[in-house]
């Protein structure tokens, strides 16, 4: 709640923050990674809502994704490998006036954090989740990840993956309390865009997962999506994407969903060639854990340290009590 | 004629010739109303329980019904816990009815005990227990209410109570935090502060333990020097501590540490009995109000870190009551002001109207007692604009949500009194109550139901703050069968041979009017049926003086038994002077709207006559002009230069759209290459790089959307080798 003088205030003297506000340090990302697209998308969305630096929050683990939070100019975190999820809901519950994001690889995710990822779609708090999904473990040089589809070379699978790759969607849309869901790819960065956009405006966990290359050491693995746009799968909708007649004729396979279809979700993620892009299921009732465990006002100091002397008390043995 | 008919006639013609009319209606009351004479025996909308919760009030037989739907199964099964609960719904009933008052769960203890200390020992055990099993599923609680004198401003005063608390709870929690906040602001400044660094300080911010391992001395003098976060201003610190000092101070919102300040005794200060009296508070408050909003405003901005002094200070050094908007003013609890018609003398009507057209937060509920005034010559004029003539002129006055209603309608209008108490500015509550010495036998309730009913009372709601329009903002649809003049209904009866007799009776302000002892003389009872008589509401219908025959309105004995009464022409015309109100109200509420159906008849006239001219254009030339000599358009070849897409095929270009800032022929040439607003690419400057370096850029790009063109220098070496390497992605 914000007072109209307030309101009127701000925006008499607002200051409008260009992209450039929220560039931090210069990427390390090799050139043409797919985390720059990530990069440029969330930049935007900051710049578009006006986000104040200092109410914004990037979280990351371990990772070339998770490298993030050096090139945004707001608060970050980068934290401990498959721990950024842990970190992100702790500051929200104590923070939940702040916008929190969280960027995670592949590894980071669906590999050491998986216990997170899951509790974290079942707690539901409001946040922006996106999984940079490049099939490979990057930064440690060309190891086997939980999305490397089956028989993908690498150093640690020099004969190709032995097992089916894990679909991040699919486990997803399966957790109790999913309430959205959505898939982008770097190459289609208007779609990208918008799909971090209306996860930021969904309020709940929103994760994005994004189909990335690593032209590192999968320089040619998305090419033939690339080169066949028929081969991506547009979802369109009116509570999802609303395509442009252009992104229509260029992307020739589209198809209605309603993300409100949760059976359908599922469906849609179950079959990944052609990959599915869009707003796979959205449920704008889920409660959020921070709302559901609100105490309804914000503790003091004070209140802090009565509580915590009073809880320590517990196990105080008092001399004049022995007595 | 006779001499019945003639009698009859001269009484409708000329009404009473004498003070005591031997014909008058004593024991008899409207034919329609008769089933509901002993309310008791019925399950109705009354009484309600009050809840904090929207929509503020259930009505019992609902909430018993919830209670059953639970646990009594369908069926015989559940037919013994469904009498014994429906007995104790009774047993309430007849408590409320002989006084008692008090909340759901106290008095179902109190008629469960009733019911089991008069039922015999065998059946006490299995009374008791269905009342217990149905008390422990009985999801609400909270005051009963019946329809009494009383029960319009007990229920306005009671959701005024529920809204204004969690709006004030609400507020107060923000209080609390923007409170929070300036303190977080204050402390994170000291602790950086030379105070905050000192070693004794640090020495208490340690452990006992190893509070001897350190030098808090050298811990202080390293920590103060390398500490290069800048402290607050003493303005802005003065400016914090101030703001925060009005917010702990304020008395209109409670505090979660402030217990003198709880909620229920806090909005006793809101509540008045004279509009005078609520507007001075109002007026005397405003200055605090004001300091409080300024004070929140500073603390909004401070935490949002967007306090600017040079453009802030200026705005907010001039911060008074003035300054104050509407939307401000809603934040604060409302002014609750409580009246009857019989306080509503000159100078109270003259204040309310002034509280009505201002934008000051007063709700005023007025319990009317009279819906008719006095019988003629001054029927249908109630002195000192009480009555129903009050909400008709505050709906003029524009600004004030009005909602007029009898109390049997309630019930239904619970959630729309919460609206008008939540809504920014003035209100008025106008509920007829049907407690009135001029109809002493009957319930209160039946009496306001037929005070609405017979359109006397007329209920109706409107909501400037709904819409721009009176479609928006004004409803009538709350009455029983808006459409109708007067609603009508089926009486069934059993004949002179005691066959079964249905017929549909209207019920008319002459059937209202005949359950006030005031009226009594303008009726006359019928011994035998005379063919010359007609129904009232017919006689209403018809032009006036025009009317053909005696009317006459059913009613019924104590004993059920109906009769004509002949109705006086007075009666007549005070009807139809209701009836005139009740259709300028319709046709506010845009039913059966004369502007609406002159506009409609408009419209049909034109297009009848459109109609009829294409009709008879369609049957043949009518004018002197050749056939097939209709206006030609002339359609020109495209011209082989006006292609779609006019871009010239050797300007090298980017589809900057399409762009995944990959960074590849940024790196490449930065000079040549560059990043626009929305970090996409595009060719920045030509000549600040080679043709080669475009080809290569092309070649590098991840999504294929530079298109090079054609060399613009010939004179390039390796061109030929470029110009075949580039053909790729111009083909593209």
């Amino acid at each position: 709640m914000t007072l109209s003088v307030t309101d009127c205030l701000l925006r008499s003297y607002a200051d409008h923050l260009a992209i450039e506000d929220y560039e931090g340090g210069v990427p390390r990302w090799c050139t043409g990674c797919g985390d720059n697209a990530v990069l440029a998308a969330l930049q935007r969305l900051c710049r578009d809502e006006q986000l104040a630096p200092e109410r914004t929050v990037f979280v990351s683990g371990i990772g070339c994704s998770s490298r993030f939070p050096h090139y945004m100019n707001t608060y970050g975190f980068h934290g401990l490998h498959g721990r950024a999820l842990p970190v992100a809901e702790g500051i929200k519950m104590r923070r939940p006036d702040l916008h929190v994001f969280v960027n995670t690889g592949d590894g980071d995710c669906c590999a050491i954090g998986t216990a997170h990822w899951i509790h974290a779609i079942r707690y539901n708090m409001d946040m922006t989740v996106v999984m940079h999904d490049n099939h490979i473990y990057g930064l440690t040089k060309n190891q086997m990840s939980p999305t490397s589809p089956k028989g993908l070379p690498s150093n640690t699978s020099p004969r190709g993956a032995h097992i089916e790759a894990l679909d991040p969607l699919t486990v997803t849309l399966a957790v109790t309390n999913v309430s959205f869901v959505a898939q982008a790819v770097d190459w289609m960065p208007g779609v990208l865009n918008d799909l971090v956009s209306m996860a930021f405006h969904h309020k709940g966990f929103s994760f994005v997962r994004v189909r990335q290359r690593c032209p590192e050491y999968l320089p040619d693995y998305f090419e033939p999506w690339m080169q066949d746009p028929g081969r991506v799968r547009l979802l369109t909708h009116e509570d999802g994407i609303e395509p442009t007649p252009e992104l229509l004729r260029a992307y020739p396979n589209h198809a209605p969903h309603d993300p409100g279809d949760l059976a359908g979700a599922r469906e849609i993620a179950a079959c990944p060639d052609p990959i599915p892009v869009g707003v796979l299921y959205r449920d704008d009732d889920v409660p959020c854990y921070e709302d559901i465990r609100d105490p309804g006002h914000r503790f003091s100091p004070d209140d802090i340290e009565r509580a915590f002397n009073a809880e320590l008390d517990r196990f105080t043995i008092w001399p004049e009590a022995a007595r | 004629m006779s001499d019945v008919s003639a009698e009859l006639g001269r009484f409708h013609l000329l009404g009473p010739t004498s003070d005591a009319d031997p014909m008058a209606t004593s024991g008899l009351i409207p034919a329609l109303l008769a089933p509901y004479r002993d309310l008791a025996a019925l399950r109705y909308d009354y009484p309600l329980i009050l809840t904090d919760e929207p929509p503020y009030a259930r009505c019992l037989s609902d909430v018993v019904n919830d209670v059953l739907r639970q646990l009594a199964p369908p069926g015989a099964a559940g037919e013994r816990l469904r009498q014994h609960v429906l007995r104790l719904e009774r047993e309430l009933r007849r408590l409320l009815a002989r006084g008692r008052r008090g909340a759901l769960g106290e008095l179902w203890d109190l008629a469960a005990k009733v019911l089991v200390a008069e039922s015999d020992e065998a059946q006490a055990d299995a009374l008791e227990a269905s009342f217990d099993e149905a008390k422990r599923v009985l999801e609400v609680d909270g005051r009963i209410v019946d329809c009494d004198g009383e029960v319009g401003s007990v229920v306005v005063e009671h959701v005024w109570q529920a809204v204004c608390r969690r709006s004030s709870r609400d507020m107060g929690r923000r209080i609390d935090e923007l409170a929070l906040g300036l303190s977080g602001i204050l402390q994170a400044d000291e602790l950086r502060s030379g105070a905050g660094l000192s070693p004794e300080k640090l020495r208490a911010s340690l452990g006992g333990d190893h509070r001897s391992s350190f030098d808090f001395e050298s811990w202080s003098e390293i920590a103060g020097t390398s500490s290069t976060s800048p402290t607050l201003s003493d303005a802005r610190r003065r400016r914090i501590r101030e703001a925060r000092a009005v917010l702990r101070a304020q008395r209109f919102f409670p505090l979660a540490d402030d217990d003198d300040h709880a909620a229920p005794t806090t909005l006793d200060r809101f509540r008045f009995a004279r509009c005078a009296d609520a507007v001075e508070a109002f007026t005397e408050r405003r200055r605090a109000m004001a300091e409080a909003i300024r004070a929140m405003a500073i603390a909004e901005l401070e935490l949002a870190n967007r306090y600017r002094e040079a453009d802030h200070d200026p705005f907010f050094a001039q911060f008074d009551e003035g300054s104050l908007s509407p939307e401000d003013v809603a934040l604060f609890p409302s002014y609750l002001v409580c009246l009857t018609d019989r306080d509503l003398d000159a100078r109270e009507t003259a204040r309310l109207i002034d509280v009505l057209g201002s934008d000051a937060p007063i709700i005023v509920v007025v319990e009317c007692r009279d819906a008719l005034g006095g019988p003629p010559p001054m029927s249908g004029a109630t002195p000192g604009l009480a009555g129903p003539q009050l909400a008709r002129l505050a709906i003029g006055l524009g600004q004030a949500f009005v909602l007029q209603t009898a109390s049997s309608n309630l019930p239904r209008m619970t959630e729309r009194i919460g609206d008008g108490v939540a809504a920014s500015g003035p209100a008025l509550f106008s509920v007829f109550t049907g407690s009135t010495d001029d109809a002493p036998s009957l319930p209160p309730y039946l009496v306001a139901a037929a005070a609405m009913r017979s359109r006397c009372f007329p209920a109706f709601c409107y909501d400037p703050g709904a819409g721009p329009d009176w479609a928006d903002r004004f409803d009538v649809e709350l009455n029983p069968q808006p459409d109708a003049v007067w609603p009508t209904d089926v009486l069934v009866a059993a004949d002179a041979e005691l066959q079964r007799h249905a017929e549909t009776v209207a019920f008319t302000p002459i059937d209202f009017a005949a359950l006030d002892r005031r009226y009594a003389r303008h009726f006359a009872r019928v011994g035998d049926r005379s063919d010359d008589m007609a129904p009232a509401d017919r006689q209403l219908e018809a032009d006036g003086a025009a009317a053909p025959t005696v009317p006459y309105v059913l009613m019924a004995g104590d004993d059920g038994g109906l009769e004509r009464v002949v109705v006086d022409r007075r009666l007549i015309r005070l009807a139809r002077r209701v009836g005139e109100v009740w259709h300028s109200l319709r046709e506010l509420g845009g039913i059966h709207n004369s502007h609406a159906r002159a506009l409609v008849a408009t419209e049909r006239a034109t297009w009848e006559e459109q109609h009829t001219a294409e009709a008879v254009g369609d049957a043949g030339p009518v004018g002197d002009g050749p056939a097939g000599d209709a206006p030609t358009v002339e359609v020109s070849e495209p011209s082989a230069d006006e292609t779609p897409d006019e871009r010239v095929t050797g300007e090298p270009f980017i589809e900057t759209a399409r762009c995944t800032t990959c960074d590849e022929c940024t790196k490449l040439n930065a000079k040549m290459f560059a990043y626009d607003d929305n970090k996409q690419a595009y060719i920045a400057d030509l000549g600040a790089g080679t043709y080669r370096e475009m080809v290569e850029a092309a070649e590098a790009c991840q999504v294929a959307i530079i298109h090079p063109g054609l060399p613009w220098d010939p004179a390039e070496p390796g061109i030929d080798e470029l110009v075949a390497r580039a053909a790729e992605f111009n083909a593209a």
